[in-house]
């Protein structure tokens, strides 16, 4: 009887670590949903925006890399110019309270309205869960989800990791290429991509 | 007032010959060094950019990991100065929340080769000039931005090269550079989710190996690395990043171990160029058992089986037993291979997670289980010839009731022991998948391949039927008997001929030689590479005076005058890997090729990084049209 206990145990293990394997957000997939308050006391889910294209950025404003995108207007341009166009733009901020970039909900607004952003809402997700729920490891850090739900771009916002204002000029977009690529029915060349910035401070 | 700060720097560059313009800012004191105080023309000296950081601030190395950013220098250097790529010393992990970076605290300093043309023309002194960036981070991350430079002279002579007090920096970062050590050799494969590096060294000591990937979307950064223990050296388990998405050949990057990779324990880091083991068809579990019940139906015809197997066929042809206690004894029959067949996969999967490699038909590496395998086959033959009968109940009989059951069982156990040399086309990929998966999956692929081993005598006990094609009893069976015997005592001498080579007494392979024969090298690790980057194509035969169909291969294929001809009309250099002995080298090569039983056949194309793995049963045409066509 104590052999059979130990097989089954054994065989639940081995089912339990397969099934675990897939626990990051994988491209082509369901992006996992979740719902978070934005700065103005409302509550968003990602099923909400079903039927919509959907930017989910990581950011903290006092990331010398999420600066870099907003004191040049790269960041708010993309927002505009996406939002616009129907897309739902939601900037995460995942830092733990005490820690960088842990500001008051009119800490934020401010932040908005002194950089000209435009995204849909910002959305506080203090205890850091859909930060780890979609393995957020840096600011920025974007994903992109397409109006069916599936996550079709994850990675960085351009392909010069750097810190510095002058190199936002010369790099290519990739949240840009895959927008565009998405919405004119093309499938997203570069789809993944290596996030570059601040540590996110969970 | 730009002005000026130049003024200051060529005058302070002048007074004091190679110092260093400093700047802080970022928490990092920044400056660019060397570590002698003159060059001369058509030389090369290296340049340091020396970070000095603030408590609890880090900078990072060339792949910075999960977050961050390395630090980058542009370089403004007159013509007939030219910098190479930064020389970076192994960084550290550094652990930010659940993120992983790599990189340095308290100081590092980068190093840089700079050469100088022969007919470099300013007479005086070269102004090594860069632009930096670099990102510091503690909690939370500054970037710095500084333009460097300093004055070297130019002298005429290298003995008026003088060093300056920098040179024990230079030489305490030189032993942290990543060293290419060419006799640990590594490879890499990619299990499921895993990353699998084996490196492989003479000199082992304990301690925990950290790989520091160079590219940042290959290993999963923040996971923990599992350091084990193998013969070899070492094999790291590392998780696969979740970014990985791109057809690597090779896994890159540098090794650090903390006791030290030479002797003197000096070398802490080397750089690993792992090659990518093929990755293996990855089959299903039910095509893997599939695969296996196959192997072991075919493993029926298998030279020392058959007779075995015919012994209880004719049995059952001459006595006509009664159906239902044949197909009982059938049965028991079939749990004797089954029993065996556990105990072999118990016994390989014991030798796996004791860290020790060992695959099908390893038993034969002993002399002792060989001796005693010859020795039972030596006494059937003796049966078959009629010299004399055993005593019912006997082994090759199907007598009554109990007793009689454990000689059928004990049949089952022999034809195991006596199929378990060969590997039959399909088993190799199964019993790869076996091996390779958690013990359980491993025990449900040799199940079937007990199965099928088992399978025809059962069926033909079952259904008599099947027997009806078979002529009467009569005196044929008598000669078939004894052609069966002489078959058994042609595996009892190979057997012997086996041990013979295994204790160096006899050297049976000089009795098969023909006179038209390849050139053999000894299989190496390094003889391979080797042989493989001087452009010829490379052939490796892994075989064992055991393993029946690799002798078969040998003679009838690798032999052949046009394989022998086409091999060296083409230059190709070949290599007999023997695992006739225990060898820990071999076994660890095969299992890059994802195989635990031999034969197997490899053929690297000139040039080529990817091996072709040729099937386990090989014809002349095979061979030659992989060397024509991949020349």
């Amino acid at each position: 009887m104590f052999r059979i206990k130990q097989v089954l145990i054994s065989v639940v293990a081995v089912l339990l670590i397969c099934g675990s394997a897939g626990a990051q957000v994988v491209n082509g997939q369901a992006a996992p949903d979740f719902t978070l308050t934005d700065s103005n006391g409302q509550k968003h889910s990602l099923s909400d925006y079903k039927g919509k294209f959907v930017v989910l950025e990581w950011f903290n404003p006092d990331c010398p890399f999420v600066k870099k995108h907003y004191n040049s207007g790269n960041m708010p341009q993309l927002q505009k110019e996406y939002t616009l166009k129907g897309v739902i733009w939601l900037s995460i901020n995942s830092s733990a309270p005490g820690k960088q970039g842990s500001y008051t909900p009119q800490g934020f607004n401010q932040f908005v309205k002194d950089k000209g952003a435009f995204p849909t809402a910002i959305l506080l997700d203090t205890d850091g869960k859909v930060g780890h729920l979609y393995d957020a490891q840096t600011t920025p850090h974007m994903f992109v989800v397409d109006p069916k739900g599936i996550l079709i771009y994850q990675g960085a916002i351009d392909d010069v990791p750097s810190a510095d204002i002058a190199d936002v000029k010369t790099a290519k977009n990739y949240v840009k290429a895959a927008l565009d690529a998405a919405m004119n029915g093309e499938p997203v060349s570069m789809a993944i991509t290596k996030s570059y910035g601040c540590s996110v401070k969970y | 007032m730009k002005r000026v700060c130049w003024l200051l720097v060529f005058l302070l560059g002048s007074i004091n010959l190679a110092v260093a313009q400093e700047v802080y800012q970022a928490h990092t004191h920044v400056r660019l060094v060397s570590e002698q105080n003159s060059v001369v023309r058509g030389g090369t000296f290296w340049v340091g950019l020396d970070l000095i950081l603030d408590d609890g601030w880090h900078v990072y190395w060339q792949n910075p990991g999960d977050s961050g950013l390395s630090p980058k220098i542009k370089w403004h250097l007159s013509s007939g100065i030219n910098a190479g790529d930064i020389h970076w010393p192994y960084p550290q992990r550094l652990n930010v929340g659940p993120l992983t970076s790599f990189g340095y605290e308290h100081e590092v300093l980068l190093l840089v080769p700079i050469t100088l043309d022969k007919s470099f023309q300013p007479s005086k002194d070269v102004n090594i000039y860069a632009s930096v960036k670099w990102l510091a981070c503690q909690d939370t991350c500054v970037p710095g931005k500084a333009e460097l430079n300093f004055l070297q002279p130019i002298v005429t002579s290298i003995s008026d090269i003088k060093f300056n007090s920098f040179k024990t920096l230079f030489d305490q970062t030189r032993q942290d550079l990543p060293q290419l050590i060419p006799c640990i050799t590594s490879h890499a494969a990619l299990d499921g989710n895993q990353w699998r590096l084996d490196i492989q060294t003479p000199l082992k000591r304990q301690g925990d190996i950290i790989f520091y990937p160079f590219r940042d979307d290959v290993v999963e950064h923040a996971a923990p690395q599992e350091t084990r223990n193998v013969p070899y050296g070492y094999q790291l388990i590392m998780t696969k990043s979740h970014l990985y998405h791109v057809d690597l050949k090779a896994l890159e990057g540098i090794a650090v171990n903390p006791s030290g990779w030479d002797g003197k324990g000096k070398t802490k880091a080397i750089v690993i160029q792992a090659p990518l083991k093929v990755v293996p068809v990855r089959i299903p579990f039910f095509i893997a058992c599939l695969f296996a019940l196959i192997g072991g139906l075919i493993l029926n015809l298998m030279p020392c089986v058959l007779p075995v197997l015919s012994i209880k066929v004719l049995y059952l042809i001459d006595r006509h037993p009664d159906s239902k206690i044949a197909f009982r004894h059938s049965l028991v029959y079939a749990l004797g291979v089954l029993a065996s067949v556990w105990a072999l996969a118990l016994l390989l999967f014991i030798l796996k997670s004791a860290g020790q490699f060992a695959g099908w038909g390893f038993q034969f590496q002993s002399s002792v289980f060989v001796v005693i395998v010859a020795l039972i086959l030596f006494f059937l033959a003796l049966n078959l010839f009629g010299v004399f009968e055993f005593s019912a109940p006997s082994i090759n009989g199907l007598p009554t009731r109990q007793a009689g059951y454990k000689a059928s069982f004990i049949s089952g156990v022999i034809t195991t022991i006596v199929a378990s040399p060969c590997t039959a086309p399909f088993m190799g990929t199964a019993l790869a998948v076996a091996i390779s998966q958690p013990n359980i999956i491993g025990f449900g692929i040799f199940t079937f391949l007990g199965l099928g081993l088992a399978l025809p005598f059962v069926l033909l006990s079952a259904f008599p039927f099947l027997l009806s094609f078979a002529p009467r009893p009569g005196a044929w069976m008598i000669y078939l008997k004894r052609a069966l015997g002489f078959v058994l005592l042609v595996c009892v001498i190979w057997f012997l001929g086996v041990v013979g080579t295994q204790t160096g007494l006899v050297d049976f392979s000089k009795f098969y030689k023909s006179s038209d024969e390849l050139h053999w090298q000894r299989f190496s690790s390094t003889a391979v590479n080797q042989a493989r980057h001087s452009g010829h194509g490379v052939f490796i035969d892994f075989t064992a005076g055991w393993c029946i169909n690799c002798q078969v291969n040998d003679r009838l294929v690798l032999q052949n005058s046009d394989v022998v001809r086409a091999f060296k009309d083409k230059g190709i250099i070949a290599f007999k890997a023997d695992w006739t002995k225990y060898d820990p080298s071999i076994t660890q090569a095969l299992a890059s090729f994802d195989r635990d039983s031999i034969p197997v056949y490899i053929y690297y194309p000139p040039g080529a990084d990817a091996p072709i793995i040729l099937p386990q049963i090989i014809t002349p045409g095979m061979i030659l049209e992989r060397v024509n066509n991949h020349a």
